[in-house]
């Protein structure tokens, strides 16, 4: 698949990167091609978070332009494209983006290539809680420290 | 012998609401049959590379599911891909009977 924000994406995408900061709670983009994983994280994250679901990359590429999430959650094997692809080009054009990279690999070369990407995080299924609430609370801490930071 | 799936982790994601964790078991349930149906013992390169990637997602449902010995089976068809077809045909094998066993588990949890 070819990764691509049209023109009037990227406006949208700038504007609301700037906008997004003032959210009280993250809003969240779940990238994920197994039904029932996405509705596991989903489910969870229903109750305290508006959260957006792709089964691929190109659901993932109109959901992130559309809706500009604090945070992305994407797994490494999607059907039409590569997640560290995905990551990359998201940071490429979202500097202040949050992807959390989830995968079943725990392989040294994806682990690596999160790095490279420069993604926030990297986490290893199967989910729990607590590695959600985790990753959710270090977006929180980096937002709280940009903030004071900037005043 | 040990039970066939640990629910602990997905209950900690369900806050163990039985309705969200029925849809959930349903939803593994018609994932799941539909990944074993795909999961043919084929050889050749093109065959190989559906095989793993088939393995792969069977994997991840099994590991955030809590199945893990399912996980396991289900990494090793990943992990090799270009076995022959005897052995592909033996490893599907040994996923359908641990399905079942995790089927039948989940079924008793949920009383059906």
């Amino acid at each position: 698949m070819n990764l691509a924000f049209t023109e009037e994406q990227l406006q949208h995408i700038k504007k609301y990167a700037i906008e997004r900061r003032t959210y009280e709670k993250p809003t969240i983009l779940i990238v994920e091609d197994q039904e029932f994983s996405r509705k596991l994280l989903g489910g969870m994250l229903d109750r305290d978070y508006v959260h957006y679901c792709a089964a691929n990359a190109e659901q993932a590429v109109a959901l992130y332009a559309e809706h500009v999430p604090c945070i992305t959650f994407l797994d490494i094997e999607l059907p039409d494209a590569n997640g560290h692809d995905l990551a990359a080009f998201v940071k490429r054009h979202d500097p202040e983006s949050f992807v959390v990279m989830v995968t079943g690999n725990n392989y040294e070369k994806d682990v690596a290539l999160a790095q490279e990407n420069k993604v926030q995080g990297f986490i290893a299924k199967p989910y729990s809680k607590k590695k959600i609430v985790d990753a959710i609370q270090k977006f929180m801490n980096r937002r709280n420290a940009t903030a004071r930071r900037s005043q | 012998m040990t039970a066939p799936v640990d629910l602990a982790n997905l209950r900690s994601m369900t806050d163990g609401d039985a309705e969200m964790e029925k849809a959930l078991f349903e939803e593994f349930f018609s994932s799941f049959e539909a990944g074993i149906a795909s999961l043919q013992p084929n050889t050749g390169e093109a065959a190989a590379e559906a095989w793993r990637k088939q393995a792969h997602g069977l994997k991840g449902m099994a590991l955030n599911l809590g199945a893990i010995q399912l996980g396991e089976l289900c990494a090793k068809g990943q992990d090799e891909p270009h076995a022959d077809a005897n052995a592909k045909s033996e490893l599907l094998k040994n996923i359908q009977a641990e399905y079942g066993r995790v089927k039948q588990f989940l079924l008793k949890t949920i009383n059906v």
